[in-house]
């Protein structure tokens, strides 16, 4: 709930930065972006937490946004208008936490999430295991083509009535704070990190020596500011977004989770669609998915990046310091073992493992 | 004279079924008040525990992960139930400045009217926030392992109660206590 | 949307509480426009106050009464005598200067028209002045309370907006010291022309120095909260627990007339005020977003843009339709539906936004003293024994050295931001 929080916010903070641009070319969104086509057969309402203000306003989509254009734009015209998309941007319909149990029971057809799916189905924590995934494109990899992830998805489709179309990212999470640069757990000892409101997260900050301290996602800047805490953890886009670095130091690239833009839609409803558009609908999801995943990349790796090099100290931690984040964080794999079964934990690492012999690490 | 009666013996019950509400609200809102403010204020030191016992080199007090997702849980019936009482007592105001200015039949006709639609209102937000809660009762919190039906059933609770209230208030506008 | 506005406006003047004004207008939005399900309104009913940072709002409602039961006001009074006791109208400035001290115990400023105008109120009448005199000064300096911290309108605006609540808490101190000179200033015009009474002697050391002493107590309050916030103790919604915790303990133990029965009964007045806040929080939330998916916002910003490009001129612009909506619409609702429509705005103008946070707030809580819909008036109206409408006309003066004040935070933001600035904030 909190990362959808987060992304609202980051939403408006995005809105304000590109609103503070000269006034003299602002133009609105065209209607027919985001409004449905007046004759389709089949509508389906499309809830997300990213603003909707591109291409009005900003350089860049932000990414969920990305998804929802290019899902749009393929259903409507590879259907020739008889299925049609309506897009509630910046979470105007639901926030993701909402929307994604209204997705659940029937009263929205589909919805973007970030970090709300624990509580709907519990093993999909398994990917905020923190140093699970070295990097994106073994993430992608997992959720493009292992066997694990599509059991995964029927389980769910089939449990909790909520069938997963996509897989954006939300970002690589990395850890922030104003007291020192952090290289190895051992820096980290003694100090307070926010984290969101999950216990994993929790888990992960103890287990590297810290102490968490979940706070609402609207009390971060003051909290950092103040020294309430001392640091806090985001993926670089929500970091720049909000403006924590203007009141943090140092950023450590550990990028402890990969979390996930994960698109899901109503199982009910998707399967009593005519098979030519549920067939439209998978590769419509296909195309968003690498709209939102580029447009996340493009942001975090280098425009918003540049945005905190400016402003803050970044460190790299080397192989050898990696090893000892991945070391610290043992605990928390047995921890969600006795959560959510070994096995599912275990297939889960298998499948990363597979993953990567495959990509040839 | 029987349906004289009969229409007495409704406004009587409904009369002391809205005092019995109003009480069960008022109740509700204290515990819940009491509550969210022992775990805010209770989190405030467990943290400032923390910070000095780091400086000795200790490590007893560790705030409380649940204390931020429980003290929401509150404010939301906090919010609705004493909202309900504040119906009760008429807390929620209005611009009187126009209906003032109506001859008293039709301002009567208009406070009618008004109240009806207020009426319907929360019966729709009853129905809606019932289906609401009884949706989420397979879905747990963020951090405690709880369903979340009996968080989300406060606020078809706070509406009941001001149904309650609302229908009280219209039976005796139309039917004047004269003697009691 | 027409239907939707028309029914807005319709249900207001017919005298629905603005809570199921915003409500039933977004209903029919989403029964006969929006292609919306109905569980959208339950959904929006929970998320609407699921949120943590509202939480100050029942604590900052409950320090002010625990404060109250313990008679601080009474010794906030004796304090503000001390001071101002001999300036000419004693009773108008010892009222006003009261409401400051009393702004850094309550976020509301119905509390402090209720908590100060019955406590002087008779006293003024008893000194001469009119009824309406003394409600209007009481009304008008009531607004102080909301602008000093703790504020629940501030709490509010955060939450609509990005802006850390610990900055508006240090801005609104200029405004509101600001307010209550510009108040004083004209209660001293009157008291001249009209010869109000004041104290001729010199206070007695010995009452001086307890009065002292005791106010010192309520005075601290504010100091808490804020230092606690700029040191890291807490955040500011916790600022508000430790507030509660304050007064409970100077309550029991410093002035021991703080009951187990008056601690009950100020958590029960404190969940009923912030539940009317709240319900209107969440109704107005939920119209909002009947304003976004129709892209009013949108509209609204691109009709202001073609409308001027000068950012003097927009600035006052804004400031008369505040104003505006300040009369019409609850203090809290104006907040949550212009608040994410006008800042953004704002900045295409230039505007920093912490500035324009402190005109948006300073403005809208104009409103709470001017009818239709000035809640302070129909507070202090019972008190005073007299008609809203008489005390709204004697309320103009002050009301207008008000906007004067307005107009210069306006215009001349650093004198607003030095504050914030030299704090670190900005
Ligand atoms: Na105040
Ligand atoms: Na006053």
């Amino acid at each position: 709930a909190d990362d959808s929080a987060a992304e609202a916010k980051a939403a408006m903070e995005a809105k304000k930065t590109e609103a503070a641009e000269p006034a003299q070319e602002k133009k609105s969104v065209p209607e027919n972006l985001t409004k449905a086509l007046p004759d389709a057969k089949y509508v389906m309402r499309m809830a997300y937490t990213d603003a909707g203000t591109w291409p009005a306003m900003g350089e860049k989509p932000q990414a969920e946004h990305a998804y929802a254009l290019l899902f749009k734009s393929v259903v409507e015209s590879m259907s020739n208008g008889v299925a049609s998309v309506e897009l509630y941007p910046g979470g105007t319909l639901a926030q993701s936490k909402a929307a994604t149990e209204m997705v659940q029971n029937g009263t929205l057809e589909i919805a973007i999430t970030t970090g709300t799916i624990a509580g709907f189905y519990p093993a999909m924590q398994v990917f905020s295991l923190p140093y699970a995934f070295r990097s994106d494109e073994v993430a992608w990899r997992v959720f493009d083509e292992s066997d694990f992830w599509k059991d995964m998805v029927a389980d769910m489709a089939e449990k909790s009535n909520l069938l997963v179309l996509g897989m954006g990212q939300n970002g690589t999470r990395h850890f922030t704070n104003s007291k020192k640069v952090i290289k190895s757990p051992a820096d980290m000892k003694g100090m307070k990190f926010r984290v969101m409101p999950s216990p994993i997260f929790s888990k992960m900050v103890e287990a590297l020596g810290a102490t968490a301290m979940p706070l609402a996602h609207n009390e971060i800047y003051t909290a950092c500011q103040t020294g309430v805490v001392d640091g806090q953890e985001n993926p670089v886009w929500n970091i720049a977004a909000n403006k924590w670095y203007e009141v943090q130091d140092y950023m450590t690239l550990d990028g402890h989770v990969w979390s996930e833009n994960m698109v899901v839609i109503n199982n009910d409803y998707f399967n009593e669609l005519p098979a030519d558009i549920q067939q439209i609908i998978k590769v419509a999801a296909l195309q968003g998915q690498w709209a939102d995943r580029v447009s996340e990349a493009l942001a975090s790796k280098i425009t918003d990046f540049s945005v905190l090099n400016a402003n803050m100290d970044i460190y790299s931690p080397t192989a050898n310091e990696m090893g000892q984040f991945k070391a610290a964080v043992e605990p928390v794999k047995e921890w969600l073992k006795g959560e959510v079964g070994a096995q599912v934990v275990d297939d889960f690492y298998a499948a990363i493992a597979e993953a990567e012999k495959e990509i040839g690490y | 004279m029987g349906s004289l009666q009969a229409v007495k013996a409704v406004q009587v019950l409904f009369k002391k079924m809205s005092e019995l509400c109003e009480k069960i609200g008022i109740t509700i809102s204290i515990v819940y008040g009491v509550s969210v403010f022992l775990i805010v204020f209770s989190g405030v030191l467990l943290r400032t525990g923390f910070t000095l016992q780091a400086h000795l080199g200790l490590n007893i007090v560790r705030p409380f992960p649940w204390s931020e997702e429980l003290a929401r849980w509150l404010l939301v019936g906090l919010a609705m139930l004493s909202a309900s009482v504040g119906f009760k007592r008429k807390e929620h105001i209005g611009i009187e400045l126009v209906v003032d200015l109506f001859p008293p039949v039709l301002k009567r006709a208009v406070a009618i009217i008004t109240d009806i639609t207020v009426l319907i209102f929360m019966a729709i937000c009853l129905y809606s926030s019932y289906i609401v809660a009884l949706q989420a009762a397979n879905q747990t919190g963020d951090v405690i392992p709880y369903s979340m039906l009996w968080v989300k059933m406060n606020i078809p609770l706070g509406f009941a109660f001001m149904i309650i209230h609302a229908l009280s208030h219209m039976i005796s506008q139309f039917f004047p206590e004269e003697s009691e | 949307m027409a239907l939707v506005f028309s029914s807005f406006i319709i249900l207001m003047l017919l005298n629905v509480p603005i809570a199921f004004v915003l409500g039933i207008s977004s209903l029919i939005y989403f029964l006969f426009f929006g292609n919306i399900p109905l569980a959208v309104i339950g959904q929006k009913l929970y998320t609407g106050t699921d949120n943590y940072v509202l939480l100050a709002i029942p604590f900052f409602v409950l320090a002010g009464e625990l404060m109250n039961r313990t008679r601080i006001t009474d010794d906030l009074v004796s304090f503000a005598k001390a001071l101002v006791g001999r300036i000419p109208g004693a009773l108008a400035q010892v009222n006003i200067v009261t409401s400051i001290f009393f702004a850094g115990l309550t976020g509301a400023a119905v509390a402090d028209t209720a908590a100060i105008g019955s406590l002087l109120i008779p006293a003024m009448k008893k000194e001469g002045y009119s009824p309406e005199y003394a409600a209007a000064v009481t009304t008008t300096s009531s607004i102080i309370g909301p602008i000093i911290p703790p504020s629940i309108i501030v709490v509010i605006y955060a939450t609509a907006t990005m802006e850390s609540v610990g900055a508006l808490f240090i801005g609104g101190f200029v405004p509101g010291l600001l307010i209550g000179l510009g108040l004083m200033l004209v209660a001293l015009l009157f008291a001249l022309k009209y010869k109000h009474p004041r104290r001729k002697t010199r206070m007695p050391a010995r009452e001086l120095y307890v009065t002292t002493k005791n106010s010192l107590l309520g005075l601290l309050c504010p100091l808490i909260i804020v230092g606690g916030i700029l040191s890291g103790v807490f955040t500011p919604t916790e600022a508000a627990a430790v507030a509660c915790a304050y007064a409970l303990i100077v309550g029991v133990f410093v002035f021991r007339n703080l009951s187990l029965k008056d601690i009950i009964a100020s958590f029960g007045k404190s969940a009923i005020t912030s539940g009317v806040i709240l319900l209107i929080i969440t109704t107005a939330t939920l119209f909002s977003t009947v304003l976004t998916i129709e892209k009013i916002p949108e509209a609204l910003a691109e009709f202001m843009v073609n409308l001027t490009t000068n950012k003097y001129m927009f600035l006052l612009i804004i400031n008369v339709f505040l104003l505006f909506m300040g009369m019409i619409l609850e203090t809290g609702a104006n907040v949550i539906l212009l608040a994410p429509i006008l800042l953004p705005i704002a900045q295409l103008y230039g505007i920093n936004s912490l500035h324009f946070a402190l005109i948006m707030l300073v403005n809208l809580n104009i409103g709470l003293t001017t009818p239709p819909l000035g809640v302070c008036l129909f507070t202090a109206a019972p008190i005073a024994g007299v008609r809203f409408e008489k005390i709204a006309r004697a309320a103009m003066p002050f009301i207008g050295i008000e906007i004067v004040v307005l107009l210069m935070i306006t215009y001349l933001p650093d004198m607003v931001l030095f504050l914030p600035r030299i704090t670190g904030y900005l």
